[in-house]
């Protein structure tokens, strides 16, 4: 096992700097950090904007700034100046808003799991009856929601929910990701946690009853019925277990996904994580931070994929990994 | 507020998603309680005293910005940014504060007496001594003095090119600063013949210099004061400890103690950055912030109208969406500046101004949701500003005029009028570019109903959109981006230095901010005088002659003023819009909760 996380971490390390060349061409290419500095009005002059350029080492070639943002990278952990603001580190806000990020998505990945492992055993064992089909159209009425029309509409009943009852469920996140005791905890939570749980849910759903289906139609799980085993220990020891294994590859895919994805909730919510970065940083055309984004969400994918072969090969011993 | 007063797309979408989240939706009618919105568009009544009231001491609200703020130096170029500007106007006083109406008042808390001007002349530089209270002291105790003004002079010069100072406007043409009367008294001298009309536009925002000296030397300082937040105050409020957030999306200020004017009514104003202005109305219903300015929209001004216990305010800003036309293509211009003077190229720039609908435009946009949205007519001088006047219409007509227009084509020599133009010289009139900002739908608009209006004339503008506004514009000559654009000037209540690296003709190439390469001498001469004029009616005519001159040369055409609007909890008093730069919270020490 040791022998395999070795040699798929090493073959992550090519991946990872193709993917930061592919990147950083790609970003530099398609936007000027300085595009909002030179048109201010009035506009600053030749020897502003060349000092700029030198500041941020614009006026080198493409592949000596790589060379130089790698080399920064790699020796000094260093992801370069961005053109945000002075007070705008790109070290200290990547690794903040990562924390920020994570525990929204852990909240609401934890949540949609739990529903989607019940609600898909159940309408896998209760196939074609009416909870089957209620439960089938809940879940493609999820998945064809538009996240951001959804995460409007919620923040709105939040509100009229907060003015008749008297609740303090908030439609912003918590500044500086701190959100003190347990109540403003679960106010800032609840309604992002929704947003995001209910889109995964409905697509984990859907796959849990298709694999516990399988499962159910298998000849060993016959066998076991057959030989006397209580409806239960079928159930859950062969029937759950085996079933979950192909889920957790998908769920641990989908949480680099998912984490990479916030975008449109984090904006929403105005949480300040990683996906604000990224909007924030194509906005401003910030080359910098949106590169150390894309890497961080490269990363988080690579890393991920190995979890999931990792734990695939632990749940399932058939898996030879040599 | 119930369900049945959202808009119709959200109660579809409610009845909808009811079906999985009935019991939320069943609960979300409101118990009542609260007083009903109340707005207006703007127009009657004293910009500079709507919402006035008794107020009493005490108490905290939390105002939305729309940026976090990554600056804290108002005065580099990149802290120079209207929302870091509401969290620090209550912190670095300006001399003169411009007021709603665009009027300019003196900051007597800071200034003791109006500055003494003396007007330049030949042999004689420009001179303004300034004096200041003798109470007048930073938080720590350390008193404003002249070191103040001469820091900020300094860095505002253009004379060190490490600084990245905003704008070196007038700083540039001062000559000196010097400090006497221990201090409280600042002697500011002109260069010889470069005197600065817009002279009360100067030292806004006063740095600590007292600060700066521990924080290296003048560059190191200056970037040292925009990467760290205020440390101490020259205003009401100052930055509470530990009152800015990790990722800088609030920012706690609290009354300062040490005030020498009279404190501020409000113990504490927290500013919250909501970078998603279309998030603010349901942030200012829930009660999380206590106003919003954001740029109004139709359907954002419908949901803050239906916000129970808020007034809102819907009026004319300063800044103003206009057409330019590109005087280096060869049909509307040429490379030389004097092409663009060909009578046939005028003609053909007038007629496609006078062609345009501009009520029609305006009619179908903004007008949906003010109804005092009106067609400018004026580049320089926007209605509100002393001197303003109708330069435009004369000439095109605000509801258009078709045949006018092809009357105007016939009469030069053009051919294929309303079908394919033919120049007089028997050459088709190319196409045109007409380019606009990518994802501003109003920008979108504007060029699909000028390239119809233009079509009826036989030209063809094939719209585009760029997402580098910026790279486009100034690409304009060597590149050839654009023929025709749509984009925003800022005007500000000091028009007589404003306008004139917008239209004065390119020095060796370099256009400055004359993006289309607009060329004229009379209007270079009016504008240049109107920037060193001591005479504020001299300065008028000044700029009103230049902007019916480029009316004439059909360079660019107004369109309308861009409406603000702000929204704020109605036991707010003294809280008001301030289109200018500075913003609504020009007045932030008087803001408080109605007695």
């Amino acid at each position: 096992m040791l022998a395999f996380t070795i040699r798929r971490l090493l073959v992550s390390i090519p991946i990872l700097i193709l993917s930061t060349i592919v990147v950083f061409f790609l970003v530099a290419w398609g936007a000027d950090p300085l595009g909002a500095f030179k048109s201010k009005n009035p506009p600053p002059s030749a020897a502003q904007v060349a000092a700029k350029e030198h500041e941020l080492g614009l006026d080198q070639s493409l592949p000596v700034q790589y060379w130089h943002w790698i080399k920064n990278l790699v020796l000094h952990g260093d992801f370069g100046v961005s053109v945000q603001g002075s007070a705008f580190d790109i070290n200290q806000e990547l690794g903040r808003r990562t924390w920020v990020t994570f525990r929204l998505v852990t909240c609401a990945v934890v949540i949609a799991l739990i529903l989607a492992v019940i609600v898909g055993v159940i309408t896998a064992v209760k196939q074609y009856s009416a909870l089957d089909y209620s439960a089938t159209l809940v879940g493609f009425f999820f998945l064809s929601l538009p996240v951001f029309w959804f995460a409007i509409l919620l923040k709105i009943w939040a509100t009229d929910l907060n003015d008749s009852l008297g609740t303090d469920i908030k439609t912003l996140g918590p500044p500086g990701g701190q959100w003190g005791g347990v109540g403003s905890w679960f106010g800032y939570l609840v309604l992002p946690t929704i947003t995001l749980a209910l889109s995964s849910y409905a697509t984990w759903a859907r796959f849990q009853r298709a694999s516990m289906l399988d499962v159910l139609n298998s000849d060993y799980l016959r066998l076991a019925r057959a030989k006397g085993l209580s409806p239960r220990r079928v159930m859950v020891r062969h029937g759950l277990r085996t079933a979950l294994i192909p889920m957790t590859t998908q769920v641990t895919l989908d949480v680099a996904a998912i984490m990479g994805g916030t975008v449109i909730t984090e904006r929403i919510f105005q949480w300040q994580g990683l996906g604000t970065m990224f909007i924030n940083g194509i906005q401003t055309q910030d080359t910098n931070s949106v590169l150390a984004w894309l890497l961080i969400s490269a990363t988080l994918v690579i890393v991920f994929n190995l979890i999931a072969d990792l734990l695939y090969a632990v749940l399932d011993p058939r898996i030879r990994l040599s | 507020m119930s369900v049945s007063r959202r808009t119709l797309a959200l109660q579809t979408g409610a009845i909808a998603a009811a079906v999985v989240l009935a019991a939320t939706a069943c609960g979300s009618g409101k118990s009542g309680g609260g007083s009903s919105s109340s707005g207006s568009s703007g127009g009657g009544g004293d910009k500079n005293t709507v919402n006035s009231a008794t107020v009493k001491q005490g108490g905290k609200i939390t105002w939305t910005i729309e940026k976090t703020v990554q600056d804290w130096n108002p005065l580099t170029s990149n802290g120079n940014t209207f929302d870091y500007a509401q969290v620090t106007n209550g912190i670095y006083p300006d001399v003169y504060v411009p007021q709603p109406d665009y009027s300019l008042k003196l900051n007597t808390d800071l200034m003791d007496g109006d500055p003494q001007f003396t007007v330049g002349g030949p042999g004689t530089p420009q001179k303004i001594v300034y004096k200041i209270q003798q109470n007048a002291k930073w938080s720590d105790g350390t008193p404003i003095t002249a070191d103040d003004f001469i820091y900020l002079w300094q860095t505002q010069n253009g004379g060190n090119p490490n600084i990245d100072a905003a704008s070196t406007t007038g700083y540039s043409q001062v000559d000196s600063v010097v400090g006497s009367d221990n201090g409280k008294t600042v002697t500011v001298t002109f260069k010889p013949d470069q005197p600065f009309a817009d002279w009360k536009s100067l030292f806004t925002s006063l740095l600590p210099a007292h600060v700066a000296k521990q924080h290296g030397d003048l560059a190191a300082s200056f970037t040292w004061l925009d990467a760290n937040p205020p440390t101490v105050s020259a205003g009401p409020f100052q930055i509470a400890p530990g009152g800015v957030s990790a990722d800088k999306s609030l920012v706690k200020t609290i009354r300062n103690p040490q005030y020498y004017g009279k404190a501020a009514n409000l113990d504490e104003i927290d500013f919250r950055a909501i970078t998603d202005s279309t998030q603010e109305p349901t942030a200012l219903a829930n009660g999380e912030v206590d106003g919003i300015y954001p740029q109004p929209q139709l359907d954002l001004v419908n949901r803050v109208r239906n916000i129970s216990g808020v007034d809102y305010h819907v009026s004319q800003g300063l800044v103003f969406e206009h057409i330019d036309l590109n005087m280096r293509n060869t049909a509307l211009g040429g490379p030389a500046d004097a092409d663009q003077r060909a009578p046939a190229k005028v003609a053909l720039r007038q007629a496609m101004f006078t062609a345009f609908d501009r009520q029609g435009l305006l009619n179908r946009t903004v007008k949906q949701f003010t109804d005092n949205a009106k067609v400018l007519n004026n580049r320089m001088l926007l209605p509100g500003l002393p001197g303003s006047q109708d330069n435009v219409t004369s000439s095109y007509p605000e509801a258009g005029d078709l045949a006018k227009a092809k009357q105007i084509l016939t009469s030069a020599g053009y051919t294929g009028v309303g079908t394919a133009l033919v120049d007089p010289a028997g050459k088709p009139v190319p196409a045109f570019s007409m380019r606009y900002t990518v994802g501003n739908a109003l920008r979108q608009d504007t060029c699909n109903l000028f390239a119809q209006a233009m079509k009826q004339l036989g030209i063809t503008v094939n719209v585009s959109s760029t997402d580098a506004l910026g790279k486009t514009l100034t690409q304009s000559d060597a590149q050839h981006q654009w023929d025709i654009i749509v984009f925003a000037w800022v005007a500000t209540p000091f028009p007589n230095s404003a306008n004139q690296p917008i239209y004065t003709t390119a020095k060796q190439g370099v256009p400055l901010s004359n993006y289309g390469y607009y060329s004229n001498a009379d209007v270079d001469k009016w504008l240049a005088d109107a920037a060193k004029n001591a005479d504020e009616k001299v300065r008028e005519s000044d700029l009103n002659q230049a902007d019916a001159q480029i009316t004439k040369d059909a360079y660019t055409l107004p369109l309308y003023q861009k409406p603000t609007m702000i929204a704020y909890k109605n036991t707010l008093g003294n809280v008001r819009d301030n289109a200018t730069q500075i913003g609504p919270t020009y007045n932030i020490q008087e803001w408080g909760f109605k007695s």
